[in-house]
């Protein structure tokens, strides 16, 4: 009542109002009834602009191939370009995007896929069931694999029907329920017309293809006849920068507008209120250390749950991560909708030593191969190194350059670390622990679990896959090869005109690359 | 008769020339042979040490998403599975008809990768040339004319220190200087849109330049220093003075052009170490030059990108090297082309 007294307080108060309405989402049309328009015209997205990001890691070997790209700049470009059946959200869950809907038989061998209608291609054509055949058929090549071809082996691609312009009937060779999950992303499963040249790539993206320098810069046109609701932005530029300095300095002196997953030793240079602000994600990515458990020390169960026991989570997120994380527990798919969070680890030393001692490997010397492939990642294992003294373990780092590390001997190294994006639990599974997977680091290939896998993505009962998945995890959590001390957040560096991006779980920069949502103020 | 000497003597004169020029064309011709033996000899040995490398361009392809069947699979489109000879001689048959070949990492030609990089580094080369040398040069000669004094004690001192800074360190200051912190003045990196030219947006190349001046700057200051000092000691200038010649004239005309000769090969040498490839200081602006396009195919075992680096790099330094033997040469007459042949 003492505000409505004082008019200028009033005022304020009444601004207040409107304002926290307004983030809330709900206050739009009041604000506008009310006639604060200058107010409303700063928080209503605004159309226009180009939007010049940096990314570090320039290579003369980024491509326009979504089902082939490695470095981040090339997802981030699939997301723009691209889009698959089903989608993964800034939020790790999961939508339809081209198809309108995907069932699955009764025993999960054969998926029917309603397209949507009306979906146009960057050159005018419309997508039909005829292109989703072609793009599974180009993944799986058997002359020449892509990315995907392995997690998309249970599809019988040679046998696949289009029952009309819209609908197409994939055959599986084995029961396979978890089929949409396995495909949610442009990146690796973006769907594309037959005859698709990717030096000409043509998407059903909210952006067309406009140039394109390896290792430099890419530009990107808004797609007026998209299908949902376009981009606000007219051109999206990509520059790759091959020094991090520069990149900064580049965004510093409004050369570009945002730095895509920023080093967190340049995070620390930027200070509130300035020109440039930071865009903090969820946690999502996650860099193990891999411990191959074929191989002596880390054959024997106790060795491995003794170095997991070893490591203070809390401290190596504060050290080498700069606090820029969340304690992981050893098992993967934080944002998974069947994570088991019961699963907590906490440090024991003398449990460690104790198994250690069972194990027969009393003062343990092991080497720890090490690369600066993500934030924190050679910190992380100086942190371990650290830390396994303790225990009376005995750790080496050795660090190696990321070609070395990718090179020859990557899955080879005994004790090493690794890099991962958040996917759901089965289809990770696929990519990094079942044996003759792409990326089995740890050369995990236990029987039952296998067993238990099978089962879990062949039956269409959720509750039951639930149940079997927190059976995996539980062996994860005990047995597994992976030491996950954390989930990792990342930071972008914006212009403060830069808006609309969300804080992603899905370790993807740029909240979640969204080149949709993102607006220039 | 003292005609008749005259002639004889100007006969004797043209023919010790006609001597001297055959001379110097015969050194000019063994060095341009013995420089394209050095540059057939760079390519096998950069050839041979991208074998030894770790990996190879299939796996820089694939990155950690390489699978043994991915990898066979790119390794036979690439020819990377043929014998050694026979691949080096598709690269050497290329280059000598002109077609240096595809990338081997994202298949474009690779003259549209190079060529660009190359104008871009000759660019800053001569910007830096012209910026950098009369400056260093004159300022040379201001130091060695007030020798010891406080004019020169001050040029040296802050000479000596930007020495003492590497590149990196120079590039950084200046755009904290002038970009970022203090200034808001320039861009503090220069990106070039690719297809576009350098010169289209001129003002980005102000700061490579001026880091890339303050870094030449020292040694040809001080060189310049140093042989003016000793030119001006010497008797004929001693001579010179007393018969009261001026002070330009003595500088331009008497003492300069014999100092010239040591000066010429540090430009030279300076020249070398732009063209080769100025990596720190394209890395620090993000500027596309040859230096971090060797980088970038180094890292991606991009070897036709390479090896074409190489050769260009290689016969630059060959034909400076052979330039500044030959400037020096001819401002030397006292050592014939004979003696320079010998050293």
């Amino acid at each position: 009542m003492s505000n409505l007294q004082n008019p200028i307080l009033s005022g304020i108060s009444r601004r207040d109002v409107l304002r926290s309405g307004l983030i809330g989402g709900a206050g739009l049309a009041l604000a506008a009834s009310s006639g604060l328009s200058a107010f409303a015209q700063s928080t209503v997205p605004k159309r226009g602009g180009n939007l010049r990001v940096a990314f570090l890691g320039a290579t003369p070997t980024e491509t326009l191939d979504p089902h082939a790209g490695v470095v981040q700049q090339d997802f981030a470009r699939a997301l723009g370009l691209y889009e698959p059946l089903v989608e993964m959200q800034a939020d790790a869950s999961i939508k339809n995007a081209l198809a309108e809907s995907m069932e699955p038989n009764a025993d999960a061998t054969e998926w029917t896929i309603k397209l949507r209608s009306g979906v146009k291609f960057h050159d005018g054509k419309t997508l039909s069931a005829k292109d989703v055949a072609f793009t599974f058929q180009r993944i799986v090549n058997p002359k020449a694999p892509l990315s995907g071809a392995i997690t998309l082996a249970p599809l019988d691609v040679d046998n696949m029907k289009v029952v009309d312009d819209l609908t197409l009937k994939i055959p599986m060779k084995v029961p396979f329920a978890v089929f949409p999950e396995c495909i949610c992303s442009a990146v690796y499963y973006a769907i594309v017309p037959e005859g698709f040249d990717p030096t000409k790539p043509v998407g059903t993206g909210p952006f067309k293809f406009q140039s394109f320098t390896p290792g430099q810069q890419s530009t990107f046109v808004r797609f007026d006849d998209y299908h949902g609701g376009g981009a606000y932005i007219d051109t999206l530029t990509i520059t790759s920068f091959a020094s991090d300095v520069a990149a900064f300095n580049a965004l510093q002196s409004a050369q570009v507008d945002a730095l895509a997953a920023a080093p967190l030793s340049l995070v620390r240079q930027v200070g509130a209120g300035g020109a440039i602000k930071a865009l903090v994600s969820e946690p999502g990515q996650w860099t193990p250390f891999t411990m191959r458990v074929d191989q002596p020390p880390f054959d024997k169960p106790d060795v491995r749950k003794a170095f997991r026991l070893l490591v203070d989570r809390k401290q190596m997120i504060d050290i080498a991560l700069s606090g820029y994380g969340e304690v992981g527990n050893d098992v993967f798919s934080r944002w998974d909708p069947f994570y088991d969070m019961s699963l907590q680890r906490t440090r024991d030393v003398d449990q460690a030593k104790f198994l250690l001692k069972k194990a027969g490997e009393e003062n343990l010397a092991v080497e720890l191969v090490t690369s600066d492939f993500a934030n924190g990642v050679p910190q992380m294992a100086q942190v371990f190194a650290r830390q396994a003294r303790d225990a009376g373990v005995t750790v080496s780092v050795r660090q190696v350059t990321p070609d070395v590390f990718y090179g020859d001997q990557y899955k080879q190294w005994n004790f090493a670390q690794d890099f991962w994006l958040h996917f759901p639990y089965l289809p990770q599974i696929a990519e990094c622990h079942l044996p003759g997977a792409t990326f089995n680091e740890t050369h995990w290939g236990n029987e039952q679990y296998i067993k238990m896998y099978n089962q879990a993505v062949g039956t269409t009962d959720p509750a039951l896959r639930k149940e079997i998945v927190h059976a995996l995890m539980k062996i994860d959590f005990e047995e597994g090869g992976y030491i996950i001390p954390s989930f990792n957040k990342m930071v972008d560096l914006l212009a403060n005109n830069v808006e609309g991006l969300t804080q992603a779980r899905t370790g993807y920069a740029m909240g979640h690359f969204g080149w949709k949502s993102v607006w220039l103020s | 008769m003292e005609v008749c000497v005259a002639i004889v003597t100007t006969q004797e004169k043209s023919s010790g020339t006609a001597k001297a020029q055959h001379q110097l064309l015969r050194f000019a011709v063994r060095r341009v042979c013995l420089g394209a033996l050095t540059l057939f000899a760079v390519c096998v040995v950069v050839f041979l040490a991208t074998q030894v490398l770790p990996g190879d361009a299939a796996q820089a392809v694939l990155g950690r998403s390489a699978t043994p069947a991915r990898l066979q699979e790119i390794r036979t489109q690439l020819h990377l599975d043929q014998p050694l000879m026979m691949q080096f001689w598709t690269w050497v048959s290329g280059i000598l008809t002109g077609d240096p070949g595809r990338s081997l990492v994202n298949g474009t030609q690779v003259s549209d990768f190079v060529y660009p990089r190359v104008i871009n580094s000759a660019v800053l080369l001569l910007l830096t040339s012209v910026v950098s040398f009369p400056v260093s040069i004159i300022l040379g000669v201001v130091a060695a004319l007030y020798a010891g004094r406080f004019m020169d004690t001050g040029i040296s001192i802050v000479a000596l220190s930007l020495a003492a800074l590497p590149e990196f360190v120079v590039g950084i200051l200046l755009i904290l200087l002038l970009s970022t912190s203090v200034f808001h003045l320039l861009p503090a990196v220069s990106l070039v849109p690719p297809g576009s030219s350098v010169l289209q947006n001129p003002i980005i190349l102000v700061m490579p330049v001026l880091t890339l001046s303050v870094v030449c700057f020292p040694y040809l200051f001080r060189m310049t220093r140093a042989s003016v000092i000793e030119v001006l000691g010497s008797e004929y200038i001693e001579m010179a003075r007393l018969k009261g010649v001026s002070t330009p004239r003595l500088i331009f005309v008497h003492a300069l052009p014999n100092a010239l000769a040591p000066v010429v090969q540090v430009i030279a040498l300076t020249l070398a170490y732009l063209a080769g490839g100025v990596v720190l200081v394209e890395f620090v602006f993000g500027y596309p030059g040859v230096g971090q396009g060797l980088l970038d195919s180094i890292v991606a075992r991009d070897i036709p990108v390479i090896q074409l680096i190489v050769l260009l790099l290689a016969a630059v330094y060959v034909l400076l090297n052979l330039t500044a033997d030959l400037i020096a040469v001819l401002l030397t007459p006292k050592m014939s082309a004979h003696q320079w042949q010998s050293t």
